[in-house]
């Protein structure tokens, strides 16, 4: 039987800011054992959690690049529960007055583009972390992670596939990384997803009973973990049987899932305002402020970069993928203002080199590269060269001005010569003259190419070009 | 020198005048309670080594002429405030042998002016109590009357400076665990404006009500210390950034004019005759110094009680929920095999008493699905409702006049024998914590059997140089008659 | 409803492990609290319920990091540790 995917996803997104969310530690990733942690993060008695502004902010700019309404007035809450990760035994999360609600990011499907709504977006603390000791039959707590400020962004039940789950989380994530409020590396944990599943008959009037799968950690695991969830609820429902509403813990290895706990001996969290921290209030000046901080976002700089830089829209989408990609692209046209050269060279070269080097950070300047293309553009160097010199500048950094002169790959331009090479050439080949005055063009491609070839460093092809058309045209009018 | 029932103003002149010094008070002090804490049972920790390096660095300063108000003067600090390097048990098993690695925001503050710190105060366990019967250790006495409590939960403050065994102490109250206490043991505390001293440090009862205050022999003298601890301070949130003015500034100006609320709730049924009668004369006599008696009234009283502990006890479920053995206190011993929810169960079972179960499992109800909107979510209603009740009564007076409690230092045990009645004992002082306001418990009489009765003055918020103003004025014109706790020693 | 099985439950919530006998001695005592705290039955919400001031978010704390203490100390009160970290029994 046929039945319709209905996902809701949790994401969690670590954000960026220098200190935890309630205290002044370190909020960086990684470290030894307990070396970033403090009393206030450990849970220590007497101690108390300070609201970092950083976080709140980030958790707001996160929220407008997903068309969220903000709360003006938001509250902490306390949601309480035993775990040796968790040292105060309580996480200082928002229930019902979250900072940001009621959102929606677009994504495409192979149906065309579609909207997820998203149900809310609120600000608590990341837990510290378990290492497991199998030998002595022990686990050991570090806190390092305590305390990192999180996001968790909710969607409503919208979300249909696999392959619209990928498409929403590498939505948000770029969204996240425009926002500049979170790294998004999954393999470090700074995004983590939980999917909330169900399955239903398609003219089915409610949702059915959904699994939640906790702590998908690769955009892979993800659609593998609702493949496979998809398929399991389906031959329980073909034969008959219910869904559990339970938690379930997705197995990479096995690409397989497998229930943690069911909600029957569910958690009674005992949520309530934290006593500890005020509410915040925000002004409407505090918003814009805030919103002025938000770069333009993805979508925006697609139609910018295909309605007014006349880029096909693929290459916008390519160059968009990435903010860091995007700004670079950005700011080497606000230099030299070569929107499809540039594009080009980005994409065909640059992009090339890095994946060659394995590299995910540009390892030139906007500003050195701008002047790489402009050169190639204005036939100061050929594109062969082109090439060449941004592989040196890779290497060398030294600007490509420099590395041009070092290597002779200036074109000299020396029209005096142009003129004399080309005058014998023609003088040689008189008949190939005859040919073209005769009406036989084609021959224009073969002299051009004898010029080109004599004059390889001493003028650009343009010149070359223009001088050998002028002086054709002379003899046809003669 | 006479110790007893001194001020700090005596003792700063004494000190400054070099007829005595630092290390010689505190050292007279620490034959007071090696002689008569036995009896008392105030202190859990003396922690002579580090008063007497106090008080040589005290002295430096008052010999250099640089002494602050509080330099050298012996301080008894409360066993939930935490002092670094000191052990700071909360009176529990729980933290029997906690030394915490930081000291509270407002023992900086003290030792910023170089006061001399004698030792921890005995308490309820995590000051959840009000008679001290529930700290693991000890049972401290009433120095009026060694048959009787001395109050809770800062039993051991009170009686240590009623029974002279520190001129001075710091207490915290969340319901009343300052001048409950101050009441019985026949000295002066306050409670301090919510947010107006920093509760960084101090072990957290109830996140909402707590607040550290001053216990002493005077208002003046709680004036001072509340001076030197309440600030603004970055590591609590809920500390308020307000500029302080002097508390002091008021104290012996004429309160003629004043208006001086009586809620008659206050002074109802459960409220016994000789309290009643002793306030209403102190009322009496606040008239004869010019002030208006007003009578006032607080409909949402009756409901003070279940309003305070169940926000006190969702709270401290919630923030007791750290003790679980793993990172600091009490762990059971490991039993090969057991899991870790098995452990933190022993830990938490063996590591806190029966009161402070009672008031995890009274916040688990309050918070639990299902009940939440019934207890905790009414709760809060009702602390809307007794904040309202009390801004109409400022909006027509300056102070509020009440009972600390309801009756005189009781007997050991009765509490524990009734429930009911220990908890309904907080009823005249829980609203001022609900409500976040200053309220200050002074000495307003003794009943016939000789144990002091005490009343409470209730401000506005942030307005303790008034209370303080008007606490001094009775003061002046009321003589103490202090505990007979000499009886053997030299 | 008041009884052991509701005191086993918060129990169990709180962490606690009590025995028969004194599940029975805490649900009695429950009791005798409940009766003071059930007053609040006959009071109706009628109006808002008390909402905490909320602080101008401008107000909020700076974004500074500091040294964290140093790892010894955080651990010097721990009764157990290994490698650095807090030790844990199995988890169930």
């Amino acid at each position: 039987m046929q039945y319709t995917t209905v996902i809701g996803l949790e994401i969690h997104a670590e954000l960026l800011t220098n200190s935890k969310v309630f205290c002044t530690c370190s909020a960086e990733f990684g470290g030894d054992p307990n070396t970033r942690c403090c009393p206030v993060c450990s849970g220590f008695p007497g101690m108390l959690p300070v609201l970092n502004y950083r976080a709140v902010e980030y958790a707001v700019k996160a929220g407008m690049a997903m068309n969220c309404s903000i709360n003006k007035y938001s509250r902490f809450d306390r949601k309480n529960y035993f775990y040796p990760d968790l040292p105060k035994a309580y996480q200082i999360s928002q229930l019902d007055l979250p900072l940001c609600i009621n959102g929606k990011v677009a994504i495409e499907t192979s149906e065309g583009p579609k909207e997820i709504r998203l149900n809310r977006i609120h600000l608590e603390e990341d837990a510290g972390k378990l290492i497991h000791d199998d030998f002595n039959s022990v686990s050991l707590a570090d806190y390092n992670r305590s305390s990192v400020p999180l996001i968790e962004i909710v969607t409503e039940p919208d979300i249909r596939s696999a392959e619209e789950a990928r498409a929403f989380v590498e939505a948000v994530s770029m969204l996240l990384q425009y926002a500049g409020v979170c790294d998004c590396k999954m393999e470090q944990g700074s995004l983590r997803c939980d999917v909330n599943i169900s399955l239903m008959k398609p003219d089915a009037k409610e949702f059915g009973t959904r699994a939640e799968i906790k702590n998908l950690n690769s955009l892979k695991a993800i659609v593998r973990a609702i493949e496979y969830e998809e398929k399991r609820q389906a031959d329980l429902l073909d034969r008959g049987e219910r869904v559990v509403q339970e938690t379930r813990r997705f197995n990479d290895n096995h690409g397989t899932t497998k229930s943690m706990r069911s909600k029957e001996d569910a958690q009674d969290y005992r949520y309530f305002p934290d006593p500890d921290i005020q509410p915040v209030n925000f002004t409407d000046e505090d918003l814009d402020r805030i919103r002025a901080t938000l770069p333009m976002l993805p979508d925006e700089r697609v139609q910018l970069y295909v309605n007014e830089y006349g880029l096909p829209e693929v290459d916008a989408k390519i160059l968009v993928s990435s903010v860091a990609l995007s700004d670079f692209y950005n700011e080497a046209i606000s230099k030299y203002p070569g929107y499809k050269s540039v594009s080009n060279f980005i994409l065909t070269e640059l992009l090339r080199r890095m994946k060659e080097t394995e590299t995910d950070e540009i390892p030139v300047t906007a500003s050195d590269f701008a002047d790489l293309v402009k050169m190639v553009d204005e036939g100061k160097v050929n594109r062969n060269d082109g090439k060449t010199i941004l592989r040196y500048m890779l290497e060398s950094k030294e600007t490509p001005e420099e590395i041009a002169k070092k290597n002779n790959f200036l074109v000299v331009n020396d029209m005096g010569a142009v003129n004399e090479v080309i005058d014998a050439l023609l003088a040689e080949r008189q008949d190939l003259v005859e040919q073209y005055i005769g009406g036989e063009k084609k021959v224009f491609g073969f002299l051009m190419g004898q010029c080109t070839s004599r004059l390889k460093g001493v003028a650009n092809p343009r010149d070359i070009k223009e001088v050998l058309e002028q002086k054709l045209a002379a003899l046809e009018t003669q | 020198m006479d110790l007893t029932n001194v001020t700090i103003k005596q003792l700063r002149t004494k000190l400054d005048a070099k007829e005595i010094s630092a290390p010689e008070l505190a050292k007279a002090y620490f034959a007071r309670i090696a002689a008569l804490d036995p009896a008392l049972g105030c202190y859990i920790t003396v922690s002579e080594k580090e008063a007497l390096a106090q008080a040589e660095k005290a002295q430096k300063r008052i010999d250099a002429g640089e002494a602050a108000p509080l330099t050298g003067i012996p301080f008894g600090i409360k066993d939930n405030i935490c002092t670094e390097g000191v052990k700071t048990t909360c009176a529990s098993r729980m933290l029997e042998d906690f030394v915490p690695p930081y000291s509270a925001t407002v023992m900086e503050r003290l030792q910023q002016q170089d006061i001399v710190m004698l030792g921890k105060l005995n308490m309820d366990e995590f000051a959840m109590g009000n008679t001290t019967e529930t700290s693991y250790f000890k049972k401290t006495v009433n120095p009026y009357n060694k048959e009787r409590v001395p109050g809770g939960s800062s039993g051991g403050s009170a009686a240590a400076v009623s029974a002279s065994l520190a001129p001075v102490a710091l207490g915290t109250d969340t319901g009343g665990s300052i001048r409950q206490p101050s009441s019985f043991c026949g000295v002066t505390g306050m409670k301090p404006t919510y947010g107006s001293v920093s509760r960084f440090g101090v072990v957290a009862f109830a996140s909402s009500l707590d607040q550290v205050g001053p216990i002493a022999n005077s208002a003046y003298d709680c004036g001072v210390i509340y001076n030197a601890i309440t600030g603004f301070d970055p590591q609590d949130g809920k500390s308020s950034p307000k500029e302080r003015s002097d508390a002091t500034a008021l104290i012996g100006k004429s309160i003629e004019g004043m208006t001086i609320a009586l809620p008659k709730e206050f002074f109802g049924e459960g409220i016994e005759e000789e309290v009643k009668k002793a306030v209403l004369a102190a009322a009496k006599s606040y008239e004869a110094m010019g002030a208006i008696l007003k009578e006032v009234s607080m409909p949402s009283l009756k409901y003070a009680i279940p309003t305070y502990y169940l926000i006190a006890s969702a709270e401290a479920s919630s923030n007791l929920s750290r003790y679980d053995g793993i990172k600091f206190g009490y762990r059971a011993k490991d039993i090969p095999g057991e899991d870790y929810n098995d452990l933190i169960c022993r830990t938490r079972s063996e590591g806190f008493g029966d009161e402070v179960k009672r008031r995890i499992l009274l916040g688990n109800y309050a918070l639990s699905s299902g009940y939440y909107d019934a207890y905790y979510k009414k709760a809060l209603y009702l602390k809307g409702k007794i904040k309202q009740e009390y801004e109409a009564i400022f909006s027509e007076s300056d102070v509020v006049l009440t009972p600390t409690a309801p009756y005189v230092a009781c007997g050991f045990d009765q509490g524990i024998d009734d429930l009911g009645k220990m908890y309904l004992a907080d009823i005249c002082t829980a609203t001022v914590n609900i409500a976040g306001l200053p309220a200050i418990s002074t000495p307003c009489g003794y009943d016939a059997g000789g144990m002091p009765i005490g009343m409470s003055l209730v401000g506005r918020a942030f307005d303790e140089a008034q209370i303080l103003q008007v606490a001094d004025a009775f003061e002046r014109n009321f003589e103490r008659i202090g505990p007979k706790v000499e009886s053997g020693v030299r | 409803m008041r009884d052991k099985e509701m005191v086993r439950y918060l129990s169990g919530l709180g962490k606690l492990s009590l025995t028969e006998q004194e599940l029975e001695s805490f649900a009695a005592d429950m009791e005798r609290i409940l009766e003071i705290m059930d007053s609040i039955n006959e009071v109706e919400i009628t109006g808002e319920v008390y909402q905490e001031p909320g602080v101008a978010f401008g107000d909020l704390r700076q974004d500074e990091k500091k040294d964290s203490t140093p790892t010894e100390t955080i651990l010097q009160n721990a009764k157990e540790k290994q490698d650095n970290a807090f030790v844990v029994p199995k988890l169930f």
